[in-house]
């Protein structure tokens, strides 16, 4: 520090309290009011604050030019919030027709007795246990499959007697668990399945074609 | 600005309307300049102006008053210009750590050449050749920017004493410094 004329020498001469300092970045305080030893920060804090020259403001036409292209460019690329929202809804309604029409196409075989053997089984498992009687699937005794949960069907079915007589359209792979539980949260299961059946499910209907008809995917069917 | 007004403008300006852009431009754009000059005089006008196609990406989701606009866009400024010195950084392949800047001002000499500039210009050089580098962003955030001490310290991302420390730290050295360059320039008038 410089020591400043007609200061005592253990006084500082630059000493600044909190509202001095505020009044000069705020602008508060004019050059004439500051204190001596920062009259020259508020001249210097007063010059940033001065209106622009002429040469500051140069090009802001071609300037304001480019900014609006660009705004009108993002707001292109950009939807707006309302299309956002209804692009949401018709997701949503979407898939909440896709699970719908899945437990009605589902649910039509099943008490068509045209599901696959083993998705037949535990269609009539479940929904016999309110009361609706479909076909079990086979002469066997069905797949006895507890109430609580709706997993995915066996696998196994590729290696069971074809003794399903398959309407037309049976080989359309069918989701896994095909009826709608009664009730407990297996329900969401059934909305996926029906969105995007389980690979396993399309799989066992694969493997049985109708007899006598060529399955669309034989070579996958599991049947040795 | 009124806060309406100021709301109508940044209406119009989201809808891409130059003439609410050309007052939003006229008010920031000489602010910004002065404040990126401060803090980098090479890097000012690209920065700047990449500051404008950044903000034009994104004001559609703006919301807020013009204080909050303001601070909104010398915050970008700032980001703008931190990528500009690492890209820099890279391709000059010098590694320095920013304690190199800390008190250690340019040694350019703003007294001798502010009498042939203009004064807004010699009071940003004045500020970066006598400042470290981060008490001359608070000064001018706070100066140029109408920003208080929450909102810089938001910007810069310190807690607001700190922020407090550095502006105090800040304008005292400016004191010093000026009184050593032109002693004669103490109890000057407007």
């Amino acid at each position: 520090m410089t020591p400043r004329d007609g200061f005592p020498p253990d006084m500082d001469p630059f000493a600044l309290d909190a509202r001095t300092a505020e009044g000069l970045v705020a602008g508060t305080l004019v050059p004439l009011d500051a204190p001596p030893e920062y009259r020259a920060v508020a001249q210097t804090l007063q010059d940033l604050r001065l209106p622009p020259e002429r040469a500051e403001l140069a090009g802001g036409t071609e300037a304001v030019e480019r900014i609006a292209a660009a705004i009108v460019v993002a707001r292109r690329d950009r939807p707006e919030p309302r299309q956002r929202r209804a692009r949401a809804r018709v997701g949503k309604l979407a898939a909440v027709a896709a699970a719908a029409m899945a437990l009605v196409l589902s649910g039509g075989l099943a008490v068509a007795g045209a599901l696959p053997e083993s998705a037949q089984g535990v269609a009539s498992s479940v929904l016999g246990k309110v009361g609706i009687s479909i076909p079990t699937g086979s002469t066997e005794p069905a797949v006895s499959v507890p109430s609580t949960t709706a997993g995915p069907p066996p696998t196994t079915g590729g290696g069971q007697p074809q003794s399903q007589p398959a309407a037309n359209g049976a080989e359309t792979p069918a989701p896994g668990p095909a009826a709608p539980p009664a009730n407990g949260p297996a329900g969401s299961h059934v909305g996926n399945g029906g969105g995007t059946p389980p690979s396993t499910s399309n799989a066992g209907g694969a493997g049985h074609p109708p007899d006598g008809v060529p399955g669309p995917t034989s070579g996958r069917s599991h049947r040795p | 600005m009124a806060p309406t007004e100021f709301g109508e403008v940044l209406a119009a300006a989201q809808e891409g309307a130059q003439w609410a852009i050309a007052i939003l431009w006229h008010d920031l754009h000489p602010r910004l300049l002065r404040f990126l000059r401060g803090l980098d005089p090479t890097a000012a006008e690209d920065v700047e102006a990449d500051t404008w196609l950044a903000a034009a990406r994104d004001i559609g989701r703006f919301s807020g008053d013009d204080q909050q606009f303001r601070a909104w866009m010398f915050t970008i400024a700032r980001n703008r210009l931190i990528d500009w010195r690492r890209r820099e950084s890279r391709r000059r392949s010098v590694t320095v750590t920013p304690d190199v800047f800390v008190d250690h001002p340019a040694d350019d000499d703003p007294a001798g050449t502010a009498l042939d500039v203009l004064r807004a210009d010699a009071a940003v050089a004045q500020v970066r050749a006598l400042l470290p580098r981060d008490q001359a962003e608070v000064i001018l955030l706070r100066v140029l920017g109408g920003l208080d001490v929450t909102e810089v310290a938001e910007i810069v991302g310190k807690l607001p004493g700190t922020v407090r420390v550095l502006q105090h730290r800040g304008l005292r050295r400016l004191a010093e410094q000026l009184a050593e360059l032109a002693p004669e320039r103490r109890g000057v008038t407007t």
